[in-house]
């Protein structure tokens, strides 16, 4: 009896030890939580996944965009409405050639440690994203999006460590920064709005540079407190932020990798939004009150397939333009989606200077595809090779390349579909193996240069962007000619010849424009969601203005 | 007893040599590169190549696989690809979280499960007895994801009962945090639940129609003590093998739990790894989960010794 016994206690005992968890990893005391939440504005924020990193330097994805974007400022940002704004620079000129880039550093913004932001941190923040041998002698890796720097002068070679020095940034007077760009580029204010460039406070990241991952300080809205790895992040207002009194005291990022269960944390109310997992907007349409929470935009943020230009039989356009007829993609968007997306009939999203508005896209007439199939020596589909159709492992996806399959079989074409998940795609995509495949595209920065130049430019195919290795010398001259002129009349006429071609050509299968569509709690107000956002991460959504009224 | 401990310890280095092979010779194989994973979709081959080789995978495999065990000798796992922390640090606070989830739904499992199966046990063919193997087969049967689904509509968004994801609430208390632990616990618990349940229920039986048993029975003994005196003292045996196995599973698979609720755990972090080719965390997981499996499997054999006298290792 008394070994049973035992072994009962043993098992109590154990129940018991696992009752009284340890403190979560990551808190030192210093970030205790505090004792009165219930007095506190606290805004509960989903993340899908836990950020890779927090150092700005090394973002290479929106959810680590969404946190950053909240601790840092950059020299300029996006307004809601994807203005360029000013932020720590207050003002800028721009030289009349388009190379120099000279901004006013503002006063009085402070970093959360309580220095005041300078044009030192500024030229320091900028130089160490290309400084690779700084950051190899910290420990850390080189920038990841240094290449967006490669257009300022020496650039590149003082990466590349071809040169110990570069022309590229200097500090003439105080409070002035100035960047001397190699050739003309106009999306280059844009590019800085990027999370990549937020100004960092020197002494902080040089007394330990790999760790500034884990613990980052900036001069923005929200001061970073804690990070529970997969568990959540806490950042507390900022109470001498230079630009607005933040109303929030405190935002708690949980991590959430399920849909569904953040759906159901939403409804619990555990969360202050959410997404909507797949197939549940018809019920949420039906539902008075919950159809009443639902918010978003279409955003800039592209869902299509694209073909490989280069090889057979998607090297002959008639063949690309068939398969762009035989899909009814209204009825995807209508059915699949429920609504959540923007039929898309160009090669740049709405929400910037520039928008090819007369364009009809592909319509849906299947005659025509067979015609266009007949004419490319495939009458009825006859003698056209089965061909392989690569998307990620999303529901979503599946679903979607079921009825484009299905549609093709309707025109004659036989269509196997194999998922692949997102390792093995992009490794197979960019490497030129896929003939016919999903492309998705979130804009870095609102330019037609980030799609019309980045993905379909021919010196760009494969690693630089170009997946479906498009290419056409008229087509090139004109996207090179936007990205080096800076006038804003000239480039949209630039970039609606240059769309006229690629509609003509058909370098993609056109499927629709992502709407965020976010459930947001009836007491949240002033969350404006932006074209440049994903959900339910809301990466680019200033928290700064938001308030609760219950 | 001490040579038998050590030989059970010196055993795990051929277990370990060779699942770490096996791993990194997968891993390897499989198409996906984690400098594509890292750099997302602006991919450019300069600075991927300064990344490559500041993660020493330029170099060739077998050098790769020697300096990993190099770093393994030593206590250190390397740095993760993605997320840039130490791996042993990583993989720690993982551990503790899973170790955690997984003794509580041990504890409640082996509790219930083993009074189901002593009660179904005492009336065989009763109602009792039909009801607990029919809920241990539905038990068994329940895709853990569902049942976490239909845990978080009824308790959290139905009934606003209990928290559905994560470990912990900001500033909450710890009777708050503690109610992050129930819903994945009890999901978790279901399945070695039913099979501690139906594992007791036939050991008992068999145990119940042992002559000593009805020799109790005839000098005059309660049920009470004829159960638990002589009876699951000599059922234990098999019971204790189905929660050692059972334990090792929940501490190394308990993913598709932790993922329905949140829970920052080891098999969460491992799909994560394996999804971005994160190598360093996939090895040091590996790694883990083999330790992890020998030593349960040790403890398991030493709680035989300790209930069976009969039991002797040398």
């Amino acid at each position: 009896m008394s070994r049973i016994a035992l072994f009962v206690a043993l098992i109590v005992s154990a129940f018991l030890a696992a009752c009284n968890p340890a403190p979560p990893p990551e808190s030192d005391g210093k970030n205790a939580l505090p004792t009165q939440p219930l007095t506190e504005a606290v805004y509960r924020f989903p993340l899908p996944a836990d950020p890779p990193t927090l150092d700005p330097m090394h973002i290479t994805d929106t959810v680590s965009d969404t946190v950053v974007r909240r601790i840092f400022n950059g020299l300029v940002r996006f307004s809601p409405d994807l203005q360029i704004v000013p932020d720590l620079a207050e003002n800028w000129v721009i030289s009349e050639d388009g190379l120099k880039y000279k901004f006013f550093i503002r006063e009085g913004a402070k970093f959360h440690n309580g220095r005041e932001v300078t044009a030192d941190d500024v030229l320091y923040s900028f130089t160490r994203i290309l400084d690779s041998a700084a950051a190899r002698e910290a420990g850390d890796m080189p920038s990841e999006r240094a290449q967006m720097l490669f257009p300022v002068k020496g650039a590149q070679a003082f990466f590349e460590g071809t040169a110990e020095s570069f022309a590229g940034f200097e500090i003439p007077e105080e409070n002035t920064f100035v960047i001397h760009l190699e050739q003309q580029y106009a999306p280059f204010l844009a590019v800085l709005c990027m999370s990549n460039f937020a100004i960092v406070p020197r002494e902080v990241v040089e007394e330990d540079w790999k760790g500034f991952a884990q613990k980052p300080v900036g001069s923005g809205p929200f001061v970073f407190d804690n990070w529970d790895h997969d568990n959540q992040i806490i950042l507390k207002a900022n109470r001498g932020y230079w630009d607005t009194e933040v109303k929030l005291d405190v935002i708690v990022f949980k991590v959430i990798p399920d849909e569904n269960t953040r759906y159901q944390a939403f409804l619990g109310g555990d969360l202050e939004h959410t997404d909507i997992p797949f197939g549940k907007m018809t019920e949420i349409n039906a539902d008075a009150k919950l159809s009443s929470l639902v918010h978003g935009v279409t955003a800039m943020d592209m869902y299509c397939y694209g073909f490989n230009c280069e090889k057979p039989p998607f090297d002959d356009k008639r063949v690309r333009l068939a398969f762009n007829h035989a899909v009814d993609k209204e009825s995807i968007i209508r059915n699949i989606l429920e609504g959540r997306g923007a039929l898309q009939k160009t090669y740049f999203p709405p929400g910037s200077f520039y928008f090819n508005e007369g364009s009809e896209g592909y319509p849906y007439d299947p005659d025509k595809a067979r015609a266009y199939l007949e004419s490319a020596g495939y009458p009825g589909g006859d003698g056209f090779p089965e061909v392989t159709l690569n998307i990620d492992q999303q529901q979503l996806s599946a679903q979607m390349a079921a009825q484009v399959q299905e549609e093709l079989r309707q025109v004659g074409v036989k269509v196997r579909i194999e998922q692949n998940d997102w390792a093995t795609f992009l490794d197979r995509v960019y490497a030129g193996e896929l003939l016919f495949h999903q492309n998705t595209w979130l804009a870095d920065y609102p330019d037609p240069d980030n799609w019309l130049y980045v993905l379909l430019e021919s010196t760009q195919a494969g690693d630089p962007g170009n997946i479906t290795r498009f290419s056409h010398p008229q087509f090139d001259e004109l996207v090179r000619k936007g990205r080096a002129t800076v006038d804003e009349e000239e480039r949209i006429r630039l970039y609606n010849k240059a769309e006229d071609i690629a509609l003509a050509a058909a370098p993609w299968l056109l499927l629709y424009w992502r709407k965020n569509l976010t459930l947001v709690q009836p007491y949240v107000h002033g969350l404006s969601i932006t074209a440049m956002d994903r959900t339910p991460h809301l990466n680019n959504t200033p928290l700064e203005k938001v308030y609760f009224k219950r | 007893m001490a040579f038998y401990l050590l030989k059970r310890f010196l055993s795990i280095i051929p277990v370990l040599l060779g699942i770490t092979i096996i791993t990194f010779t997968a891993i390897h194989l499989a198409p996906g590169d984690p400098i594509r994973v890292r750099m997302g979709q602006r991919y450019d081959p300069v600075i991927a190549e300064q990344l490559r080789a500041e993660l020493g995978l330029d170099k060739p495999l077998v050098v790769q696989y020697l300096v990993f065990l190099n770093d393994l000798v030593h206590g250190d796992l390397g740095f993760s690809y993605i997320k840039g922390q130490p791996v042993t640090q990583l993989l720690g606070d993982k551990f503790g979280n899973t170790l955690y989830l997984s003794l509580s739904a041990m504890a409640i499992a082996i509790v219930l499960g083993m009074l189901a199966g002593i009660l179904a046990a005492m009336r065989p063919q009763s109602i009792l007895d039909y009801l607990v193997m029919i809920l241990a087969v539905a038990g068994v049967s329940i895709p853990v994801f569902w049942l976490g689904l239909m845990l978080q509509l009824v308790f959290g968004s139905y009934f606003h009962m209990l928290p559905v994801s994560g470990m912990t609430e900001y500033g909450a208390t710890a009777w708050e945090n503690f109610k992050h632990l129930i819903l994945p616990a009890v999901t978790l618990a279901t399945v070695p639940m039913a099979i501690i349940a139906r594992i007791t229920r036939s050991s008992m039986l068999e145990v119940m129609g042992q002559d000593y048993i009805r020799t109790a029975r005839a000098k005059g003994l309660g049920t009470r003590a004829i159960i638990f005196r002589h009876a699951l003292k000599n059922a234990l045996i098999p019971i204790i093998t189905v929660i050692g196995n059972m334990f090792a599973l929940l501490l190394t698979g308990a993913v598709l739990t932790e993922t329905v609720f949140s829970w920052p755990g080891l098999g969460r972090a491992m799909v994560d790894a394996i999804g971005q080719r994160d190598f360093p965390i996939i090895l040091g997981s590996v790694t883990l989960f083999a330790v992890t499996f020998v030593m349960v499997n040790l403890v398991v054999d030493i709680i035989y010794a300790w209930v069976d006298p009969r039991i002797r290792y040398t």
